[in-house]
């Protein structure tokens, strides 16, 4: 007779429905066929499904099985689809009674050979499309339970093995649901890891840390070697606000089809921060392959991505980040595979102000000239750097600063400031699709970043003395919007609006004029 | 007729570019442009690459060769000819020819030659900048190499004073190098100027090329500034075929500490005039200012607001980092960064890389 299961395919981070049919007939043979576009791992699990049948007391139907994978033009990857094929198999061989509408609920897990239930990759992603759709309760490996607990409406009946699973669903002994957890629950206390009381002087570097967290903006951090860059980008996490769930729930799911969410792990509520190296690149960056995988901005998605030593990467790495800047998410096409990414990250990069470093610098001579500073800075593009929107300098600390007992403010206070502005922002673009002013668009700027005539007066005459762009300009205001959130204002005064300029003027002196002016 | 022909004889054996200015000397004067033209084993007179060269000139026809010079909008000058500047005629190796592009003439004008490094400091770039501004508000043609770095400021602050300014290159006209000022040539000859060279326009910029050329720049100059040069720099070349040629020779000091300072600093001892601005340079050289310098702009101190006057209390000694601006103002950083930049729009403060703030120059 003819059984069917639910399971889910993964296409990109979206779940897809799929129907594992099975038909079992008797026959003089053992056959055992699989059809509806499995790959590799799937076309395996019958041999983990015929010995895990046996070991968890069940029988493989002599005669005639065959599988069918609906609907047949999905392609279907991993391992996921065990538990539904070999529950498929048990039903349709009468092994068990199911006393729960079978086709309600959704099935996956890997099996391994003596019936024991191990990790899946994005779990999370299914859950999450099968509740779209209307499914309740879903039965997982346990060591997925903990991924999907915060998904409102689903009961999680997390499973140890193929045989608690047929159990449940036979009735005999069911599996007690996972309770679920509000979000809320799921913050913890979060831990600061590199401290702003750490870092001496740099009154400037923290104050634009303190913009770039507060609007989720692209930083860029200009200085001579060993003045604390790549310090102060590593303080960033611990004045990032957690994320709210949606973001959560976005984040996971990537890092759950990737593999890279560790058994057990529930979701994640610290914001990302990737740190590729300059050799990545540019499918490990934006993401590609053979089956179109996110790349390091998607596993920066709500998070951080950190380029230190910028110019170090590939021009073609660094163009290849302009689009996922600018949409927030990255398209990954392949001839087998196509896949869209959410991708909206903070970019923070670091990088010398020339070949030797010490261009500007007081503390040593500069021994580069003109013109191999130009060929430098010119390994970044003007288009890259428009999307910067605050780009600050980084100078060598005096010593007695960094002798001085005075101690610096710390991240716990820096923090309390950017989320006071978060708070401020999320509750301005209630029912729109930002969470943030990088976000904010052309078309909302007007009604939500209210520029005061004389902060517009400025913004204009800084437009005609640094040649700025039409983005740079948006750019401009969304900082400005974030200054004025930091301050509490309700329009976009004169004094956040010249704040926001100051931390763009390195784009003329470094990069504008050829005098360096 | 015949002198016509001579000319373009002569001109026929300056495109040729293995030939050097002796061995072409040798032949104008011993059998003549002319004879050379005539004979018909050229290997006999000259070495095996030059013959081959004038050989293949030869069977194109000169014809073809002025044609072509016509077409790449090049000009040329020969000695005694109008446009042949007059002061290269008093040195002892005048170029034959002078190919150019621009204006040249034989007319009385001041002439000014600033050198110095290709590698240089903001201060040097900033000071030849400035001087050359101001020699040419006063009309004083600035004669420079058109190389990266001093050179390149030089002609740049000559075209801003609204002057005229010429390039000698080291290379051909239809090889500019440094390829990134191709512009900068382009804006000397559209202001009045001229780029010349000595070699054949299709000539590489070959590293003997530049000790040979910088005799046309001291010689077409009344006076050689040095901006900055560091020890064993090609500008000691310039400053010695000025000294030979009988030019005056000027140096401007730099911090005693830059390498940069090395050569200007040792002119300085050996006797050359130490010179800080246009109107020294004037004075030494017995010039008429033509105008006065305008005055420096000054701006009433009391209009600012009690915060930007402590910003440019702070300023007014020296330049300060944005963290040592914040420790004599005593301003939270915001506020700092706001008043900075509205300073700055203002065109009161400069800021330098390294986010080292300075009252602006207003430099006339």
């Amino acid at each position: 007779m003819i059984a069917r299961t639910l399971c889910f395919a993964l296409s990109g981070t979206e779940g897809e429905p799929v129907q594992v049919e099975a038909y079992v007939t008797t026959g003089s043979t053992f056959q055992f066929a699989m059809v509806g576009l499995p790959d590799t791992a799937v076309k395996e699990s019958r041999d983990r499904v015929t010995a895990a049948l046996k070991n968890s007391g069940f029988t493989m139907p002599f005669g005639h099985t065959t599988i069918n994978l609906s609907p047949a033009d999905l392609k279907k990857e991993g391992s996921v689809f065990d538990l539904p094929i070999a529950m498929a198999i048990i039903l349709a061989s009468r092994q068990i009674r199911p006393q729960v509408d079978i086709g309600k609920v959704l099935l996956l897990g890997e099996l391994a050979l003596d019936g024991q239930l191990t990790h899946v990759n994005g779990a999370l992603s299914m859950v999450i499309a099968a509740r779209e759709r209307g499914i309740n309760q879903v039965i997982l490996p346990v060591a997925n339970a903990k991924e999907v607990n915060t998904v409102e409406g689903m009961q999680v009946f997390p499973a140890r093995s193929l045989y608690e699973a047929a159990q449940h669903i036979a009735g005999k002994m069911p599996i007690l649901p996972q309770a679920q957890r509000s979000y809320q629950e799921c913050l913890a206390e979060q831990p600061i890891g590199a401290d702003l009381a750490q870092v001496r002087g740099q009154a400037s570097a923290r104050r634009a840390l303190e913009i770039a967290a507060a609007g989720g903006h692209n930083l860029l951090m200009v200085g001579v070697p060993g003045s604390g860059k790549t310090m102060l980008a590593r303080c960033l996490p611990g004045i990032l606000p957690q994320m709210v769930q949606a973001e959560a729930f976005e984040t996971t799911r990537i890092y759950s089809v990737c593999g890279m969410l560790k058994p057990g792990e529930g979701l994640m509520t610290q914001r990302p921060f990737r740190t590729p190296h300059h050799s990545a690149s540019v499918a490990s960056l934006v993401g590609g392959g053979a089956n179109a995988r996110p790349g390091e901005v998607s596993l920066a998605h709500n998070g951080v991505l950190f380029l230190d030593e910028m110019p170090e990467y590939p021009r073609s790495v660094l163009e290849a980040l302009r689009q996922p800047l600018e949409d927030g998410y990255a398209t990954v096409s392949r001839v087998r595979a196509r896949a869209q990414y959410q991708s909206s990250f903070m970019l923070v990069a670091s990088m010398n102000p020339c070949p030797c470093g010490y261009y500007g610098s007081r503390v040593k001579p500069c021994r580069c000239g003109s013109h191999e500073i130009r060929k430098y800075l010119d390994r970044i593009s003007g288009p890259l750097l428009d999307r910067i929107e605050l780009q600050v300098e980084v100078d060598n600390v005096p010593i007695e600063d960094i002798t001085s007992p005075h101690q610096a403010e710390d991240s716990l206070t820096v923090r309390a400031r950017v989320v006071a502005a978060r708070n401020r922002q999320l509750q301005r673009y209630q029912g729109t699709p930002f969470r943030c002013n990088a976000q904010l668009n052309t078309k909302h700027m007007d009604a939500f970043a209210k520029v005061s005539p004389q902060a517009l007066k400025l913004l204009q005459a800084a437009m005609q003395r640094h040649a700025f762009s039409m983005r740079v300009y948006g750019r401009l205001i969304k900082v400005a919007r974030t200054i004025a959130d930091l301050r509490g204002d309700e329009n976009i005064e004169l004094e956040a609006m010249a704040e926001a300029v100051q931390f763009r003027m390195i784009d003329a002196k470094y990069w504008g004029g050829a005098y360096g002016q | 007729m015949v002198s016509e022909r001579n000319s373009l004889y002569t001109l026929w054996l300056a495109l040729s570019d293995s030939l050097t200015w002796q061995a072409r000397q040798r032949l104008l004067e011993e059998p003549g442009a002319a004879q050379v033209f005539a004979c018909d084993d050229l290997s006999a007179l000259v070495p095996d690459k030059a013959a081959r060269e004038l050989h293949s000139l030869r069977s194109i026809g000169l014809d073809k060769a002025v044609l072509r010079l016509e077409q790449l909008g090049i000009s040329w000058a020969l000695q005694g000819e109008n446009s042949y500047p007059q002061k290269l005629l008093h040195i002892i190796d005048p170029p034959h020819v002078i190919f150019y592009q621009g204006v040249l003439h034989n007319a009385p004008e001041r002439t000014m030659a600033i050198v110095g490094s290709r590698r240089e400091t903001r201060y040097g770039r900033e000071q030849a900048h400035r001087i050359a501004c101001e020699l040419a508000q006063q009309g004083v043609t600035v004669v420079s190499g058109l190389a990266r770095g001093i050179d390149t400021a030089a002609h740049r602050g000559a075209l801003e004073g609204g002057g005229r300014t010429i390039a000698v290159l080291g290379s051909g006209l239809a090889n500019l190098y440094p390829p990134e000022n191709k512009d900068l040539a382009q804006e000397i000859i559209q202001a009045g100027g001229a780029v010349i060279s000595e070699l054949p326009p299709s000539s590489e910029p070959l590293a003997f090329h530049f000790p040979v050329r910088n005799r046309i720049i001291s010689g077409l100059s009344d006076a050689v500034l040095l901006v900055e040069a560091r020890e064993k720099s090609g500008t000691w070349i310039t400053v010695g075929h000025a000294l030979a040629q009988g030019r005056e020779v000027f140096a401007l000091p730099g911090p005693v500490d830059a390498p940069g300072s090395a050569l200007p600093h040792k002119l300085i001892r050996e006797g050359a005039r130490l010179c800080t601005c246009a109107q020294e340079l004037m004075e030494d050289m017995g010039w008429m200012m033509e105008q006065q310098a305008p005055e420096q702009l000054s701006f009433d101190v009391t209009s600012l607001t009690s915060v930007q006057r402590s910003i440019y209390d702070a300023l007014c000694a020296e330049s300060h980092s944005f963290d040592e601006l914040l420790a004599l103002t005593a301003l939270p950083v915001s506020d700092l960064n706001t008043q900075l930049t509205l300073m700055e729009l203002d065109g009161l403060v400069e800021t330098l890389p390294g986010r080292l703030f300075r009252l602006a120059r207003t430099h006339a």
